[in-house]
């Protein structure tokens, strides 16, 4: 028996089952994952791991373990979908621990956390005094999300009455040097007409783009492959 | 993609997954011919209560071929301590053979028929 070649068979089976059990979960950001949500991923991965390199024991039982786990979180997960007094017991609630550029000691103490680590987190967001905060709250995730007091708050167009143009979402045209088709269909455009695009940008054929991006005014964004190659600007449409 | 495919992939790997995991109880049992490990152990076992000693190292040898086949199969469902340990076991008797010892070789092969018992379930 050659361990090495057990153990590459348990990895092949521990990574694809991973893999399968987390599409099963889900896209749940890391940034949106609770505290509980981020111990149960480690302990999924864990026990794959275990899975994959403890030989004194069967492969099998690790899997069930892992299949009980991943099924343990789907049900909880899908009960927190379905009733939200369950999610705010099971997940907890955002407390708030700024209000009105006062700190809720009280709500703090609850949380554990210490004002050091109420102010590190204020300074990951930009905020380096405290009476410029209107809300601060502490989401089941363990994020600050801040609410600044309306004059500390940064100037917008709305705010002088600026009239923007509409920039919407872009599309990929050339994506490391191939063209889509589906979203240039959708513009309504062909390769002919891309590829007298990027020449007119002195660029020879699709190969040498990167990247060519087109916004909702028509205007487009083009990368080369060499960086030393003098692009034109960014070229708006007739 | 469809979507049956897209469901059918992953419910086919695991199926082939959890086949490979939990069918070493299946794959100890003989396939050929010199595979049976346990029929050599039993035939073993008479050689030495008759003390023809020569016959029982000639089923010892079969049976250690025959475990090498057998281990190739279960290797990835079975406990590797419940492995070595068979194969210890094996060795041991070898020893107790050539010393003519009926009890200690008599002894061995009990173990090994309780660990082939408890392979791969």
């Amino acid at each position: 028996m050659i361990e090495s070649f057990v153990v590459v068979v348990r990895a092949i089976i521990a990574f694809f089952t991973l893999l399968i059990f987390t599409r099963i979960l889900g896209k749940q950001q890391i940034s949106q994952l609770s505290f509980f949500d981020y111990i149960t991923g480690i302990t999924i991965g864990s026990i794959a791991a275990t899975l994959t390199t403890d030989l004194t024991s069967r492969a099998w039982p690790h899997w069930v373990g892992l299949f009980l786990w991943t099924l343990l979180v789907f049900i909880f997960q899908w009960i927190t979908l379905k009733g939200r007094n369950i999610a705010k017991y099971i997940d907890g609630e955002p407390a708030i621990v700024i209000l009105k550029g006062k700190i809720m000691e009280d709500t703090l103490k609850k949380t554990r956390y210490r004002a050091a680590d109420l102010l590190k987190l204020l300074r990951s967001k930009d905020v380096f005094e405290i009476s410029e905060v209107e809300y601060a709250v502490l989401e089941t995730s363990g994020e600050l999300s801040i609410l600044k007091k309306a004059e500390s708050l940064p100037l917008t167009p709305k705010d002088i009455g600026l009239l923007t143009s509409y920039k919407g979402i872009s599309r990929e045209l050339i994506y490391d040097g191939k063209v889509m088709e589906q979203n240039l269909n959708y513009i309504g455009k062909d390769e002919k007409w891309l590829l007298n695009q990027i020449r007119s940008n002195g660029f020879g054929s699709f190969d040498e783009v990167f990247l060519v991006l087109i916004d909702e005014s028509n205007k487009l964004f083009i990368d080369g492959y060499r960086d030393s190659r003098n692009e034109k600007e960014p070229k708006t449409l007739e | 993609m469809k979507k049956s495919i897209r469901i059918l992939i992953p419910v086919i790997l695991l199926a082939f997954f959890i086949a490979v995991m939990t069918t070493g109880a299946i794959l100890k049992k003989p396939m050929g011919e010199k595979d049976d490990l346990i029929h050599y152990i039993e035939l073993m076992e008479e050689e030495i209560l008759n003390q023809n000693w020569k016959e029982a190292s000639d089923h010892l040898s079969d049976a250690k071929k025959a475990w090498k086949k057998v281990v190739r199969r279960i290797q990835f469902s079975a406990e590797r301590d419940e492995i070595n340990e068979l194969h210890k076991t094996l060795d041991r008797t070898s020893g107790f053979i050539k010393a003519k010892d009926k009890g200690g070789a008599m002894a061995e092969l009990a173990e090994a028929q309780n660990i082939w018992t408890e392979l791969g379930k």
